[in-house]
């Protein structure tokens, strides 16, 4: 009897051993070249018919300008990276359209060197991997020091002809990660902010979390320790913080329900200070540059497309409305803020209702800042 | 009542308490359905830590057992179930792990992973338990030893295993999981306290760590005189 129970017993060991050397070697195994170039080309990278890669076509000469190229030219990238051309750090010749970011964006002896990345706030982020090349595009082209700098000297509440909307730009994961050092969101004086989100050990990179040539996140490295996970719906459904920080008596939604309802909140007070406070309505776009607009004909508070156009765009900009609608445009550009940064993108949200809450009537009690 | 109906009665509640954590799983409101493997397996881990954690009551001596079965009974009895729950655990671990391999990714991340490694240390802990008792004459374990290391070591494993359910939470977050677990944890409790006094397990641990600072002595001696 205890002959079968030993052999039984070394059977299911050995067998569990097995398996799970099996396991690691398969999620330690490389993909292939082809494995990499099908997901590479199914990526937004890859997608050459996007606003991205296409908005300056009609440009007559066809090429992107110097500042926005570096993000948008595999090119310009590598000037600026300084692998062609000889200045680091600037675009020597205005890229010529049509390329996408491919193979050599990332993979040159430059970009595997990066280890220090500078944000639009002066910052500098250092010992990067690499993810280093990663920080570069997705830092935004705008910072907190940017709105101070544009409103200094001016009452808060005076509408003043010299400001107009800052755009911290699309897909700040970077800006939104490294918080308060990277200064991306606009953030008030006297108050603290979160930092660095280190996530978790082995998942606190962008290449960590997002495969680096699909882009796309596995829902199943994130269920081991999110246990309601399966796919990628229920990644808005994470959450590991217990408080109510928007007062609605639900801890169980995901942490990015509480972002959207702040956000949410900020609009509304956006909204309610531009009618009562400078008596002219304001109506967000969010893929329609500049984003604020004033004309809204049937007052519906939501913008109609033929009124999303440049010439509609909103003027009365005071300081305090400018600080607010930066913060609500940073928090609603990350589209995974709500795991790159949560806390950060809160205390901003926070904070910019407090503030006009100074002028509009906001209930601030039930809302708890992080 | 007859020795052979106390006998049904009692294998009638073992089993009632070995199936309880699988029957709430379909009774009580539950959190939204996952993979059906990752949920075979959570059910397997469930099935594997009450047969376990049974495996107290079993070898205490217990009166109200002793008087429907003879104690070899529930000795072979505690052999074979301890090897089935091990199984069970094993499978509950492999079933996760081959659902998802990335499972083992995350166990870098000892901080996040904590209620995962919770598990495998338990596991570690139940595969000693399991392999020194059939092992014991290979590894020329002496029997106070081992009794001492046997008993230590369980208790370590179901602790674990428990911290390990509570701090998943998936189900455990629901009121009635919690005070089922509760209560057999508690049971089982029961079971070590009652086997420890029977047992006289003072006197086992007080014997092996005299034996140990003997032979340390005698170590240190025999150094000592090699030395000279």
């Amino acid at each position: 009897m205890l002959t079968i129970q030993k052999a039984f017993v070394t059977f299911i060991v050995a067998l569990a051993l097995i398996i799970s050397l099996g396991a690691i070697a398969g999620i330690a195994r490389s993909d292939s070249l082809a494995d990499i170039t099908s997901k590479w080309s199914r990526s937004a990278h890859a997608d050459r018919d996007s606003r991205s890669f296409t908005y300056w076509n009609d440009n007559e000469p066809p090429v992107i300008p110097a500042n926005c190229a570096h993000c948008h030219s595999n090119y310009a990238f590598l000037d600026f990276l300084g692998e062609i051309g000889d200045n680091p750090g600037v675009v020597d010749r205005d890229p010529l359209v049509g390329s996408v970011v491919s193979c050599t964006t990332c993979h040159n002896e430059t970009a595997h060197a990066l280890t220090q990345v500078t944000f639009p706030s002066g910052a500098q982020v250092t010992a990067l991997g690499t993810e280093g090349a990663c920080l570069i595009c997705h830092q935004g082209t705008q910072s907190g020091v940017n709105v101070d700098e544009a409103i200094v000297g001016m009452e808060d509440d005076v509408v003043s002809e010299s400001l107009s909307f800052i755009n911290v730009h699309y897909a700040v994961a970077a800006a939104t990660q490294w918080g308060a050092e990277a200064g991306g969101g606009y953030q008030y004086a006297g108050r603290s902010y979160e930092g660095f989100y280190a996530h978790a050990a082995a998942y606190s990179t962008c290449v960590d979390c997002h495969d680096a040539h699909s882009l796309e996140v596995n829902p199943q490295d994130c269920s081991p320790c999110h246990y309601g996970v399966v796919d990628h719906d229920d990644l808005v459904k994470i959450r590991m913080d217990p408080t109510d920080y928007d007062g609605d008596g639900d801890t169980r939604e995901g942490i990015a329900a509480e972002i959207d309802a702040l956000r949410t909140m900020l609009f509304e007070a956006i909204q309610d200070y531009a009618a009562t406070v400078l008596q002219e309505p304001i109506v967000y776009g969010p893929g329609s540059f500049p984003y604020f607009f004033a004309v809204d004909t049937d007052a519906d508070g939501k913008p109609d497309p033929a009124e999303l156009n440049f010439g509609n765009r909103y003027v009365k900009w005071t300081p305090r409305l400018l600080r607010a609608a930066y913060n609500y445009q940073f928090a609603s550009k990350d589209s995974g803020n709500y795991t790159h940064n949560p806390r950060y993108v809160l205390q901003l949200l926070y904070d910019s209702l407090e503030d006009l809450s100074e002028r509009v009537p906001v209930d601030m009690g039930p809302l708890v800042r992080p | 009542m007859k020795d052979t109906t106390k006998a049904k009665l009692w294998i009638i509640v073992f089993f009632l308490m070995l199936l309880a954590p699988m029957v709430l799983l379909f009774v009580v409101p539950r959190p939204p359905g996952r993979e059906f493997w990752r949920e075979f397996a959570v059910g397997l881990g469930f099935a594997g830590l009450s047969l376990i954690g049974l495996q107290f009551l079993l070898p205490a001596r217990l009166p109200f057992l002793l008087k429907a079965f003879r104690f070899s009974k529930l000795s072979h009895f505690h052999h074979n179930l301890s090897i089935i729950g091990l199984t069970l655990i094993i499978a509950h671990a492999v079933i996760l792990i081959l659902n998802n391999p990335r499972l083992l990714r995350s166990l870098i991340s000892v901080t996040a992973a904590r209620p995962t490694w919770w598990g495998v240390i338990s596991l570690l802990a139940m595969i000693v338990v399991v392999g020194t008792s059939l092992w014991k004459g290979e590894v020329n374990l002496g029997h106070q030893p081992w009794r001492v290391i046997h008993t230590f070591i369980s208790v370590l494993a179901i602790v674990l295993a428990l911290l390990h359910i509570f701090d998943v939470g998936y189900y455990l977050g629901i009121l009635a999981h919690q005070i089922l677990w509760i209560v057999l944890a508690v049971l089982w409790g029961v079971g070590v306290v009652v086997y420890f006094r029977r047992a006289n397990m003072a006197e086992a641990v007080d014997t092996v760590v005299q034996d140990l600072a003997a032979r340390v002595a005698n170590n240190t001696r025999q150094e000592t005189a090699d030395e000279v």
